[in-house]
């Protein structure tokens, strides 16, 4: 499979424009509503998983260290994919 | 399932509310919380906003012993946060359950600094908007693809896309075209009313121009 091919496959799969009209279709308190659940969601998970792996850890660790991984994928995208 | 975030939520906004009513210290929301009002959903750990305290007189120590009675606590300490954010202009601390990170941008005015100029123009043109039943105040769609495609991540790009998808019809185009040329975005700005609707395509699009 090429690149190019593989770029398709990712915007296919994403269909950011049509998860856009979906969006839209939505009301605004359940689209709001939504993303307040997958927040809790995923850093309930997140925490628990971590728990899971590393027990002795405090939870409050785990949040932090959960944040400074995030800045770090940011920043290195930014520096090394686009810009 | 934690109310994690919702609770997080909750006591930021209570506490802005009321140290705008009580402080004069003015407040918006910007960022990742904004995705469900404003772009694609997705999901984000973090609350991002901005916060006026130079304006109303306070300074960084001032505001943080503010935090301190309200229930919000450090990553480490205290002092550590200020001297940190006496360079960056940046507070990060904790909510009470100490679960949720807030990002607390401090609006610098006639600061050259691009990054930095977004503050006092998203503070301006700010919107009350209703999140689970809360008022509060949050930056307009426009500042929101504004300060998205100065950031200028992956992410960001994404979301400034979905917001553009969303409202194009209501944007103020005017308005997005003045501060783009002010704030040497124009390629991005052009690039995002070009028709292109998805993120990776975007991206190459931009790679290319620049």
């Amino acid at each position: 499979m090429t690149t190019d091919n593989n770029r398709n496959y990712r915007k296919l799969s994403r269909g950011f424009k049509n998860k856009i009209k979906l969006i839209d279709r939505v009301p605004i308190e359940d689209t709001i509503n939504l993303f307040f659940e997958i927040c809790d969601l995923n850093l309930n998970n997140y925490i628990d998983i971590e728990q899971k792996r590393f027990p002795e850890k405090s939870v409050k660790k785990i949040i932090i260290e959960m944040h400074r991984k995030r800045i770090n994928l940011k920043r290195r995208r930014k520096s090394e994919e686009y810009l | 399932m934690k109310n994690i975030y919702r609770n997080a939520f909750f006591q930021l906004t209570e506490f802005l509310e009321n140290i705008e009513k009580e402080q004069g210290i003015k407040y918006c929301l910007v960022g990742g919380i904004l995705v469900g009002l404003y772009s694609e959903i997705r999901s984000t750990t973090d609350i991002d906003f901005i916060v006026d305290i130079y304006s109303a007189n306070f300074s960084i120590n001032n505001f943080i012993e503010i935090l301190k009675e309200n229930n919000f606590y450090p990553i480490q300490d205290w002092n550590n946060t200020a001297m940190l954010a006496e360079g960056t202009q940046i507070l990060k601390y904790l909510d009470k359950q100490e679960r949720v990170i807030l990002d607390n941008y401090i609006v610098v005015r006639n600061s050259a600094d691009v990054y930095k100029k977004i503050g006092p123009i998203a503070l301006e043109r700010r919107v009350r908007i209703k999140l689970l039943g809360i008022e509060c105040w949050a930056t307009s769609k426009e500042d929101y693809i504004l300060s998205k495609l100065v950031f200028g991540g992956w992410q960001d790009y994404a979301d400034a896309l979905g917001c553009w998808l969303r409202f194009s019809e209501t944007l103020n185009l005017d308005y997005l075209d003045k501060i783009c040329n002010d704030l040497g975005i124009s390629k991005e700005c052009k690039l995002l009313t070009s028709g292109i609707d998805d993120p990776d395509e975007y991206f190459e699009e931009l790679r290319k121009i620049k």
